[in-house]
């Protein structure tokens, strides 16, 4: 099971809670909580996921509004978008393995 | 509530957001800046989310797991994935020596030329030495101090290839005359000095 396949299942499953856009945090927060083991991704193995992903198309990118971040008094954050070709490629994802769709469907995020 | 958010100390931030500075010297600018901004910006809600569930001493321990696991990762996107996004940029102007990066150079050129020249002028006047010392040290040593010149020269044009060519070249002259242990010592730090000296974000 790859993180990538992770991460896309987490964006979606926030999606479908409300949430279009979801920080690096979020969506660790989201697959450990899906997760057996609870543990946060590594930062390392989560950013270079990301950034994987952002590349092939899979993900879209944006910085949040400074005046945001700076009224909520912390850094700004950097939020990430399921794109149409991400869904395609988690769509024949599942498909090409149902089991570990149902295994890493996030459970729920506790933040937001 | 920004002070909390930003770390304290002994909260394991400060290690994750100096490894991240490490890990992204000599990239480019905006490159090295997203990739920190990202992180302080997890570290943030990491420990927002800590502080909302009243678990903040877990932070020194999950903080230091979630940075050796990433490691590797980290690694990998800096050698493999960074230099190909880094090209995107364009090639770095070049940055002119200072007066110590210039003593630096000149001073292990002058070193590694020196020992090369010992060890391979008697060499190839036919004039061996067996007595200089004992084994495969002499080999070693003009390899070592080959490597070094080279990649101390090169450091002049391309500071960062200089640098991590001089690595190889030091240890293996450390390996073949350890008792120069300074001088090879010395190599490192002049390599070192030219790429942090070349590298954009902290000029």
């Amino acid at each position: 099971m790859s993180l990538e396949r992770d991460i896309l299942e987490a964006a979606t499953t926030l999606r479908a809670r409300g949430l279009p856009e979801a920080h690096g945090f979020l969506l660790a927060k989201t697959i450990a909580d899906g997760a057996e083991a609870k543990r946060l991704t590594a930062y390392g193995t989560l950013y270079k996921a990301l950034d994987r992903l952002e590349r092939a198309g899979h993900l879209e990118s944006r910085w949040e509004a400074p005046d945001y971040a700076a009224e909520a008094a912390r850094p700004r954050r950097r939020f990430y978008r399921i794109t149409a070709v991400g869904e395609r490629a988690l769509a024949d994802a599942r498909a090409a393995d149902p089991q570990a769709a149902r295994r890493t469907a996030p459970a729920g995020a506790r933040v937001t | 509530m920004t002070s909390r958010l930003l770390g304290r100390r002994g909260d394991g931030s400060a290690a994750v957001r100096g490894w991240v500075g490490f890990y992204t010297l000599g990239l480019p600018r905006p490159m090295r800046e997203r990739r920190q901004a990202e992180v302080a910006g997890d570290l943030a809600d990491e420990t927002l989310d800590a502080i909302r569930h009243g678990d903040r001493s877990v932070l020194f321990r999950q903080r230091l797991v979630r940075l050796l696991m990433g490691i590797p990762a980290d690694l990998s996107w800096r050698f493999f994935d960074a230099p190909a996004a880094a090209r995107l940029y364009g090639p770095a102007p070049w940055v002119p020596l200072t007066r110590w990066t210039l003593a630096l150079t000149g001073v292990v050129a002058m070193l590694a030329g020196g020992g090369l020249a010992i060890v391979t002028l008697p060499a190839l006047a036919g004039q061996v030495r067996p007595d200089l010392w004992p084994g495969w040290g002499p080999v070693g040593f003009a390899i070592g101090s080959a490597v070094v010149l080279a990649g101390v020269l090169g450091s002049v044009f391309w500071p960062r290839l200089g640098a991590l060519v001089i690595v190889p070249g030091a240890i293996i002259g450390l390996f073949a005359a350890p008792w120069l242990w300074g001088s090879w010592l010395l190599a490192v730090i002049a390599g070192a000095a030219r790429a942090y000296q070349a590298d954009e974000t902290v000029r």
